[in-house]
């Protein structure tokens, strides 16, 4: 048995779920609040049931799947979507009901059935954990790392409400402003050589608001950028730039150094024009 | 010293505390002490968030400032997920323009702008230098291998193709 943490974006995880569960003959359980998204959509995404439950503050999840970690004893594995408060709740789960786990692996970029992994780019090795035997494994996926699931309405399932027990020594999540925080690997950055003019500076605003990103001109105050990155105009020396741990897309109108260490290089003398179209 | 521990020790010594502690793996200590903390402790490196909570000072802390790691085996948010559940302390994030009014008995975690922090202060060189640190280990079962060396590519097209290449890749990294 698979649980899906569906809150923050985590339906987007049932797809794998789903081919997991396929592949070892499991079920897929949908976990998400009274409030959230619809439970029918969940179940034509991939999940067999749809566990709801009137969570008033995030710290409550953590009680709400220790419980199921505790009582379900065909439960493999528990997949979050990595983001700050994600992984923050797995972290206190994996500290509630520590002797039932047995991998842990946050910001994973693969889940098999049998083993967990994450790469890391810039050092170019790969981590990998193995789940133990009749434990269970938290792992948290990046968003990007998993293609899309595919909505079959001819799918069915059921749903089921959970009650919470209000525990009483659980910490409280504080959030300020109470939008839920990106992580730096998950933040899209757009980013603007010094030599760009204004025009294509207010393109790369409106091309970061558009897609929720953040825009930044580039100083040598940037040392390192660790989400995905569009960089326009960066014509410095390699030696100079930031460290990219994330994909990085380039965009000049010259051959440049970053090119040489760019995933999608492109040299075009009509950057403005692209970055309109994008809007 | 990671990028995102530089940038929560910068942002602990502008709190006002009268007492800093660093803890983490031995070779990056000096640099702590040199970067503002009055002390330190060291502990083995450990590839697990519950093992490496192990190590932390019983103690007492007001607060517990970790810095977000984004790019490493395991986050900053994991270790302040199992360190405020294991101490039953609050848990704060704190970016850049936040409020810096932080409940007593709390886990903070400082997001990392990847700018640079503040740079060392060689007054505190010297004093770094002369204090004691343990050499500790590593820990840990984790499978490491080579990866796969990835290639780039260059995209070639007019404004129209190119465009929608990257609006696809873009939608893709962001889910919008």
């Amino acid at each position: 048995m698979i649980v899906v943490f569906c809150e923050l974006g985590g339906e987007g995880l049932l797809g794998k779920a789903r081919e997991i569960a396929d592949s070892a003959g499991s079920k897929v359980l949908a976990l998400i609040s009274e409030e959230s998204v619809d439970a029918q959509r969940l179940i034509h995404l991939g999940a067999d049931e749809v566990l709801k439950s009137s969570v008033n503050e995030m710290s409550d999840w953590i009680e709400i799947i220790s419980d199921l970690i505790t009582n379900e004893s065909k439960l493999k594995m528990v997949l979050f979507p990595s983001n700050v408060i994600s992984n923050v709740i797995m972290g206190a789960v994996y500290s509630h009901v520590r002797s039932r786990i047995g991998c842990y692996l946050d910001q994973a970029g693969l889940v098999e059935g049998t083993a967990v992994a994450k790469s890391f780019d810039t050092t170019g090795f790969t981590l990998q954990k193995n789940p133990r035997e009749n434990t269970v494994c938290l792992v948290s996926l990046k968003f990007n790392s998993t293609p899309q699931p595919f909505e079959d309405t001819s799918r069915y399932g059921k749903t089921r409400e959970i009650p919470l027990k209000k525990a009483t020594d659980v910490f409280p999540i504080l959030l300020d402003p109470p939008e839920v925080p990106l992580s730096s690997s998950d933040e899209v950055t757009i980013l603007v050589g010094t030599s760009s003019d204004d025009h294509i500076t207010e393109l790369a605003q409106r091309i970061a608001d558009k897609f929720h990103s953040k825009m930044q001109k580039y100083t040598r105050a940037v040392e390192v950028v660790y989400g995905p990155c569009v960089a326009i105009e960066l014509n410095d020396k390699l030696r100079d730039l930031p460290e990219f741990k994330g994909d990085l897309f380039s965009l000049n109108t010259r051959k440049s150094p970053i090119n040489a260490i760019s995933d999608v290089a492109v040299i075009n003398s009509e950057i403005a024009t692209i970055l309109e179209r994008l809007i | 010293m990671s990028q995102s521990s530089k940038a929560a020790l910068a942002f602990a010594s502008t709190l006002g505390f009268h007492e800093i502690v660093a803890v983490g793996f031995s070779p990056v200590l000096r640099e702590a002490l040199a970067r503002g903390a009055t002390s330190c402790k060291s502990v083995p490196l450990c590839d697990d968030p519950l093992e490496q909570s192990s190590f932390f000072p019983k103690e007492h802390f007001s607060h517990i400032l970790i810095g977000e790691n984004p790019d490493w085996v395991f986050t900053g948010s994991s270790l302040a997920g199992v360190l405020s559940e294991s101490r039953k302390m609050q848990f704060c994030f704190f970016k850049d323009g936040d409020s810096i009014d932080f409940p007593e008995r709390s886990v903070i975690l400082v997001k990392d702008s990847g700018e640079s922090p503040s740079t060392i202060d060689i007054r505190r060189i010297k004093s770094s230098f002369e204090a004691s640190v343990n050499p500790e280990g590593l820990l840990g079962n984790s499978t490491l291998s080579k990866r796969e060396v990835k290639r780039g590519e260059t995209v070639s097209g007019d404004a129209s193709e190119i465009s929608t290449i990257l609006a696809r890749r873009i939608k893709r990294m962001t889910g919008v």
